[in-house]
């Protein structure tokens, strides 16, 4: 239950979280599309995206703290793609520079664009927003069972976590590796059991597929 | 008393994959508006035998729901008659809010968008939990959860209620107000359940279950005083 929701902040009451789901989507899809479309001698573009991007998070009343840890947790991820740009030669140091931190700030623009939808529209709004926009059903479902179900098995994760330090596991020694594989394992047995008990509650409730089910219409 | 028995079960058994008899030739008949506590240990058959009923698990032998045999092509008209409580509220509450949920059954069975919001409106209100449509059930208590869980059987007029272990989890409080929520519905109920306490509240009869095999039925009173009987089942 400690567990935060994606879309903690999109239940306040701002100009950003009353304007239409579907706009907002389809607002950002573009963002993203017009950021990763930068050349490297875009940079004022980019910082016009940046103060546009820190504009609408206050006018969306976003805590800067859990703004900044979202990036936090993509920076590992965008630094190794900028790391692979400088294994490609191309021209002198500095030209290889610019473009490491072009990847690395298309990047996090892009986690924040996405941040700022989630932030501003509640997940429920989300999918009907999509399913006007006629996205298929089942990507629609899938994405219901992920909201519902990320978060539990989080717990579950940490759960199995506090079993093992409760048995003194430290993980400090390569040997005590094998521990998170038996971990890993029995997570997806755990996940796989839980995958068949909830289909089993789908089918009680007269269940007969994804081309019959009527949600989001 | 209509003459048409709310569940009859004839020499149902039932073998897993890996060779495991869960039931073995069990038979019994359940009453319009009765309610029956299956009870017996861990293992014992109880869970299993409550996902027969709708036809989720399929063993040999006969089931009928209300005169209807529980086969494929009746899966569907059975599904709207027997409304199923997992022992885990959070396997059956699988949608981002708790109206989706509730209206789950219904859109599956092809009602009107009005008549499901009325009556996800109406089942929330019988379970105590007006106003909670846009909640997401990992936000709620184990007890409101099992209360959305009882909601989503109840919006579809189920006329038999097979509940696994609906008391797990819940603390003395959480236990009464679930347990004083089952007596005021008229359905058939099938409780499955190892709480002495609840089946005594609850039940006029209670069917012994112990390795997959039935060992009694009888009046809830009289087999509550068999001592032995109680405890070779693994009760107590």
């Amino acid at each position: 239950m400690r567990h935060q929701f994606l879309d903690e902040h999109a239940y306040r009451g701002t100009a950003l979280h009353r304007a239409s789901g579907g706009l907002k989507i389809l607002f950002s899809l573009a963002g993203i599309l017009w950021v990763v479309g930068l050349g490297p001698g875009q940079a004022k573009s980019l910082a016009v995206a940046v103060l546009f991007l820190a504009g609408l998070t206050k006018l969306g009343k976003i805590p800067p703290g859990d703004f900044l840890k979202r990036m936090l947790l993509v920076f590992p991820i965008a630094a190794m793609i900028g790391i692979s740009v400088l294994t490609v030669p191309r021209g002198d140091h500095g030209v290889q520079a610019r473009l490491f931190g072009l990847v690395i700030a298309k990047a996090l623009i892009s986690v924040w664009i996405l941040f700022l939808l989630t932030a501003t529209t509640p997940f429920p709004v989300m999918l009907e927003s999509l399913a006007r926009m006629r996205c298929p059903k089942i990507f629609l479902m899938l994405l219901g069972f992920c909201y519902r179900y990320l978060f539990l098995m989080a717990d579950e994760a940490e759960r199995m976590t506090h079993a093992l330090a409760s048995r003194g596991y430290e993980g400090r020694w390569l040997g005590q590796a094998r521990f998170i594989g038996h971990l890993i394992g029995m997570f997806f047995v755990r996940s796989y059991e839980r995958g068949e008990r909830v289909f089993a509650a789908m089918l009680s409730r007269g269940y007969e597929g994804p081309e019959h089910w009527r949600a989001y219409e | 008393m209509s003459s048409v028995k709310a569940v009859e079960i004839r020499n149902l058994s039932f073998c897993y994959p890996d060779g495991k008899t869960a039931l073995n030739d069990i038979s019994f008949e359940l009453n319009p508006g009765e309610r029956v506590a299956i009870m017996g240990g861990n293992g014992a058959g109880k869970s299993t035998l409550l996902m027969c009923l709708n036809g989720v698990l399929q063993g040999t032998g006969e089931i009928l729901i209300c005169g209807m045999p529980v086969v494929k092509k009746n899966y569907k008209p059975v599904r709207q008659k027997v409304g199923l409580l997992f022992q885990n509220a959070d396997d059956q509450l699988f949608c981002p809010t708790v109206y989706d949920d509730v209206a789950f059954g219904l859109r599956n069975r092809g009602e009107r968008e009005e008549v499901i919001r009325r009556k996800v409106a109406e089942s929330l209100h019988a379970v105590g939990l007006d106003g909670f449509e846009r909640r997401n059930a990992f936000h709620l208590s184990v007890g409101e959860k099992k209360r959305v869980a009882l909601a989503t059987a109840l919006c579809m007029d189920v006329e038999v209620m097979a509940l696994d272990e609906p008391t797990s989890s819940l603390d003395p409080r959480g236990k009464r107000e679930l347990t004083d929520l089952l007596k005021r519905y008229s359905q058939a109920q099938m409780i499955a359940t190892h709480d002495l306490r609840l089946a005594r509240e609850l039940c006029q009869r209670i069917i012994v279950l112990k390795d997959g095999r039935k060992i009694a039925d009888a009046e809830a009173g009289k087999i509550l005083n068999q001592k032995e009987l109680i405890a070779s089942a693994g009760l107590e």
